[in-house]
């Protein structure tokens, strides 16, 4: 086709570009050459007789293979023992009726493989020369489980656990009330608690092994190195026994649409940061005509590309936060809008109205061509990048079968997502991106944050939630007397317990104390001596754990690390805390003190006071209203785990040398125990070399 | 022509997957530039990806004592820009072509790569260049990294609960060599530093004659070899000699034990003892000492402490693989309630039973069957064969480790591990520190 001329003038052009490599131009950026095809890796797929549906890719690249079996069921209510389906899954391997967990262990670790199960679901990776020792430990494990007690109680005690220790983690409340409010009646508005955990017994897991378990629900995705006739047999032998049956199916209507924008805040005392999540359902599955532009879309507002609307405008432009994101969820039953970041306290409801402009924006204007442009090509370039994995090409294999796309559906992706207009970006922003059905929650500080929110709401207020999803019971704000103030309060308590005139008398205070602690006894016995000398010691069966010692200067801690000298805000601290009869001398101690509220602590009235040391710690304190005795003492450290409030109730007060003392002293937060006091000694001569 | 590319493609495919399923060997080319640069070049046509990676061949351990951190700094700034590339604009050209980047630093070496499609391998080439020929290491650029990585400092080491480990230990550990500071370095070193300093430290380092360059994927050697003399032949070799430490690290004969309170919630253990640098043959010997420990549910640590005892929520031990020494870490959180001792001797119960009795047969079966599969998992990506290459090749100087360095670990027999465990792992030889929650420093009042 090409003449002569031309073929001289491309040579001539080939020697003109290497003569020019002496001098290379390094300011011009190199163009891409012509782009390569992308090509979607092929799968195969069969049936087995009891209904199993297998999907293989070959690649024999690597001598591996891996299996990932999925139970494709409805979701179920699991009303008073949430927590049971995902139990079931996690405890498929924890014992067979042919081997103990030990010899699952044992065996899977021999061959060097991996063999995970979890909700409705297993996956397992192996060298391709151990298929079938790993086969059958797999299929014995899908087959046969047994669900050991103890080992049912292990998981109940890991999973409260670590709902215990999530408790101050302000994403996790924030998503999980999320999820609840938006979800509503259907089985995605189900969350775990203490409570449900503790309900599920070995009947749930059995009966639910039992009815949904089955071969003619599931799928087995084979990705590696073997090929279809070796699957096929594999297969057979190991999954051929299972037996079909007939599997319940579950409806659920779709959670119902907010009208307006309701702002739900969970209150986190002393919160230094605010978490918000903005969400609502949407109806919006794989493969719907909307979901490549909304998935865009989505990818303009909140993807973590430096360029995505939230992060620049909350990160970059304000300095809110150092992370804003947004997300679009599409999901077979319910899916759902999340924007969400954590920001500092003070612009809580600044950060919220950014959020509304920024997705209102979306709705409101098209977005422009370059940005479009660059969002698509990050788009495609990650999902190009992603067909070298053989797991991708098995994920698009099972999303062709489970909502039945067409057969070209993901060989046509990379052109659908090319097609997109900036239409059609505002044409499902409209649909999608909604500020005005939005459930806003925030995990904040009620007292810092609750005004600021509230002309976000469209009903122009804001419902206090608890952690688990619950609406709390606005207390009706108590009015504060009249000329009432905090000293008065600290006055009251020293006449409640005995009066000024008979702590005075006090020259030193002995309190045994006793608390158990895993189901052993830990004393703790404590001195005090007039003007500020003070000692601890904790023991536990009769050796000395820990001592903390203060002479009125130095403070030491000992224990059987070695020994430690306090200093800086530790030594200050301790200082106010070993005074005898503190509350008569705040002043003198420097500690600040203020009248914040009346509060209901358990059902009783109480005046809540700010202890401030001069090192800035602060206590609340709360006293009685009628009785004028110290009932709680609250006080926030914020760490980088997060912020832990620790608590101590005073019950039980007894008179002791017409003082009266708290018998009983509950500590929880991160701790969680109860101190008894054994007895309280007052004026016994302490020596001086007690501390 | 549209038929017989077709072809060829699968042809090369059908070659390529005989000869990964039959041997599994990683196949390459290899040579010097003549101003020093390394180029290691796999060839992997089955899918239009390819993999640029320059390892440069500094790390902490190149460091002044007084300037810490530099390495790392440096992984932040060549982000910023060269004479070619405007500032911000270096992650946001490899946006735009549909790739992806990334960094990181060890005690020995600094890592940069992109994954782009194979048309884009000229991109990459020339974004590489950029940072080795004309870095902007200006002012602007300082000042702005100098914040960014001394917040990273606080949040990697400062705040995160045990995290402060590496710096506790090894600052105990290491008297004589550089690996007594930690990657990170210290932040008032990289803040006091002067702009001369960075300069200064960029000429040393970041130069053909330290460097590898690693290329794997969709590629033909002939284009990469021209493309690769295009952009690097001209970039001028260092004419100082490289920095490498000389110091030797003293052997040990006195157990180092502290105490450090934390922001944790659970106390913890960390052990750490003196052993070989990577490479040597009592390495690979401890490496599989350490998998014997915690490789899996059914190794020993886990078996004894977590299932049996109940002693600990995790035990685990790992080796550090410097390039001039050797550092076996062994890690445990004990439950609720138990006390660090009592954890300890059950952790040192299991070293001393190492020592004492030869492992069954079969564990040894097992150990070699878990190195085995790693040595697949391992080598399994695109990316990882150009990491490992890279990595073979600068401490090694030898890239076909990546497929001979399995047979080192096949051939270590229950008598070297036992050798092993009684010559490295003595308690005089090893540094114990007590994590400690902060709240334990005082009382519950």
């Amino acid at each position: 086709m090409k003449n002569l001329k031309s073929i001289i003038l491309l040579v001539l052009i080939v020697f003109v570009s290497t003569s020019l490599q002496a001098q290379l131009d390094r300011s011009i950026q190199p163009k891409p050459g012509a782009a390569p095809e992308f090509k979607i890796g092929e799968y195969q797929s069969f049936t087995l007789d009891n209904g199993l549906k297998v999907i293989l890719v070959e690649n024999h690249k690597v001598a591996r293979i891996s299996y990932q079996l999925t139970v494709d069921v409805d979701p179920i209510l699991e009303k008073d023992a949430i927590g049971y389906v995902s139990m079931t899954g996690n405890l498929m391997r924890s014992g067979t009726t042919n081997r103990t967990k030990v010899e699952i262990d044992e065996s899977v670790d021999f061959i060097g493989s991996q063999l995970s199960t979890y909700q409705n679901g297993i996956y397992g990776l192996t060298l391709t020369k151990h298929k079938d020792e790993f086969l059958q430990i797999l299929s014995d494990v899908l087959l046969n489980p047994s669900f050991p007690t103890e080992e049912i109680e292990k998981s109940k005690k890991q999973t409260i656990s670590g709902l215990v220790s999530s408790k101050t983690n302000p994403e996790f409340i924030a998503n999980r009330v999320g999820q609840k409010l938006r979800n509503g009646n259907h089985p995605y508005g189900e969350i775990e608690t203490e409570e449900t955990i503790n309900n599920i017994t070995r009947n749930h897991l059995v009966n639910y092994y039992n009815a949904y378990y089955k071969p003619n629900v599931s799928y087995l995705v084979i990705v590696g190195d073997v090929k279809l006739k070796q699957a096929k047999k594999d297969a057979k032998k190991y999954f051929g026994s299972w037996k079909k049956g007939e599997v319940a199916k579950h409806e659920y209507q779709f959670p119902n649409k907010n009208v307006g924008t309701r702002v739900v805040l969970v209150h986190k005392e002393g919160a230094v940061q605010s978490y918000i999540d903005i969400t609502y359902p949407i109806n919006l599955k794989v493969g719907d005509k909307d979901a490549i532009p909304a998935v865009l879309a989505n990818d303009v507002l909140g993807s973590g590309v430096f360029s995505a609307r939230l992060l620049s405008n909350l990160r970059e432009d304000k300095g809110y936060t150092y992370g804003a994101y947004s997300n679009l969820s599409r999901d077979p039953l319910v899916g759902h809008f999340s924007a969400y970041a954590q920001v500092a306290t003070d612009v809580t409801g600044d950060a919220v109205n950014q959020f509304i402009i920024e997705m209102n924006r979306m709705d409101n204007e098209p977005v422009d061509n370059e940005t479009l442009n660059l969002f698509k090509t990050v788009r495609t370039g990650s999902l190009a990048r992603s067909l070298e994995k053989p797991q991708t090409i098995a994920r698009f294999a099972v999303n062709t079968m489970k909502y039945s796309l067409p057969a070209d559906y993901y060989q046509k992706y990379f052109e659908n997502i090319d097609a997109v207009t900036n239409e059609q970006i505002q044409a499902v922003s409209k649909k999608y991106i909604d500020a005005n059905q939005a459930i806003i929650v925030v995990v904040g500080d009620k007292e810092k944050v609750l005004e600021s929110l509230k002309k976000y709401s469209s009903a122009g207020k804001v419902e206090l939630y608890d952690m688990y999803g619950n609406p709390v019971k606005e207390n009706t704000k108590k009015a504060l007397p009249e000329g009432l103030t905090a000293e008065k309060v600290i006055e009251n308590f020293v006449a409640a317990i005995g009066g000024k005139e008979n702590l005075e008398k006090i020259q030193d205070f002995t309190m045994e104390a006793s608390t158990n602690m895993q189901g052993m006894e830990i004393k703790q016995v404590i001195y005090k001596k007039a003007p500020n000398k003070y000692a601890s010691v904790m023991s536990m069966n009769g050796n000395v754990m820990q001592q903390q010692l203060f002479n009125g200067e130095r403070g030491i801690m000992k224990g059987f690390q070695g020994e430690k000298e306090l200093i800086g805000d530790d030594l200050e601290n301790l200082k106010v805390d070993a005074a005898l009869n503190a509350e008569l001398k705040y002043k003198e101690l420097g500690v600040t003190l203020s009248l914040e509220a009346i509060e209901t602590i358990e059902d009783k009235d109480a005046y809540k006071v700010k202890v401030v040391n001069p090192t800035g710690q602060t206590t609340y304190d709360y006293f009685d209203v009628k009785t004028g005795l110290k009932i709680l003492s609250k006080q926030t450290t914020v760490t980088p785990q997060g912020e832990f409030t620790q608590m101590q109730a005073f019950l039980d007060y007894k008179e002791v040398n017409g003082i009266l003392y708290p018998y009983s002293i509950k500590i929880s937060g991160a701790q969680n125990l109860v101190l008894t006091v054994q007895s309280i000694k007052i004026n016994t001569d302490l020596s001086d070399d007690l501390f | 022509m549209k038929i017989k590319t077709l072809l060829l493609t699968f042809l090369l495919l059908a070659a390529s997957s005989v000869l990964f399923a039959q041997t599994n060997k990683i196949e390459f080319q290899e040579y010097d530039l003549d101003n020093g640069l390394h180029v290691i070049l796999h060839q992997d046509n089955s899918f239009p990806l390819v993999v640029v990676t320059i390892t440069y061949h500094v790390g902490s351990k190149n460091e002044k004592p007084e300037r810490t951190g530099f390495a790392h700094f440096f992984e932040h700034l060549m982000f910023e820009g060269s004479a070619n590339i405007p500032r911000g604009e270096y992650s946001k050209i490899v946006d735009r072509a549909g790739g992806t980047l990334n960094a990181n630093t060890t005690w020995d070496r600094t890592f940069f790569y992109e994954v782009l499609s194979s048309n884009q391998l000229e991109l990459g080439l020339w974004l590489e260049s950029e940072r080795m020929l004309h870095l902007n290491v200006d002012s602007i650029g300082i000042a702005t990294q100098k914040k960014v990585v001394t917040e990273e400092i606080k949040q990697r080491e400062d705040n995160q609960p045990y995290m402060s480990f590496q710096r506790e230990v090894v600052k105990r550990a290491f008297v004589e060599h550089p690996y007594r500071w930690t990657v990170l370095g210290k932040a008032e070193h990289i803040l006091t530093a002067t702009d001369k300093d960075y300069k200064t430290f960029y000429n040393d380092f970041y130069v053909p004659n330290n460097a590898v360059i690693t290329i794997a994927g969709d590629i033909n050697f002939d284009q990469a070899k021209k493309l690769i003399a295009k952009y690097y032949k001209d970039i001028p070799a260092s004419k100082k000699e490289i920095y490498r430490p000389k110091q030797i690290e003293p052997i040990k004969h006195k157990e180092i034990r502290d105490t450090i309170y934390d922001n944790i919630q659970l106390p913890a253990i960390f052990q750490a003892y003196h052993t070989p640098k990577s490479g040597t043959t009592d390495y690979y010997a401890v490496d599989m000492l350490a998998t014997l420990l915690s490789g899996g549910e059914s190794s020993r640590f886990y078996k004894v402490l977590v299932d049996e005892k109940q002693l600990a929520m995790q035990a685990m031990s790992f080796p550090f693989p410097y390039e001039d020494a050797g550092l076996a870490f062994a890690f445990a959180l004990p439950n609720m309630g138990v006390e660090l001792q009592d954890l300890e001797t059950a952790m040192d119960t299991e070293i001393e039973r190492v020592q004492n009795e030869p492992i069954s047969d079969k564990e040894l079966q097992k150990l070699k069957n878990q190195y085995e599969v790693n040595n697949v998992n391992s080598n399994a990506t695109l990316e990882s064969r150009a990491i490992n290459l890279a990595m073979a090749y600068t401490f090694h100087k030898d890239a076909n480790l990546v497929n001979t360095e399995i047979n080192k670990y096949l051939a270590v027999t229950k008598e070297d591990i036992m050798r092993v465990a009684k010559e490295y792992f003595r308690k005089d030889n090893r540094v114990v520190l007590y994590y400690l929650p902060k709240s334990q420093q005082k009382d519950l009042k």
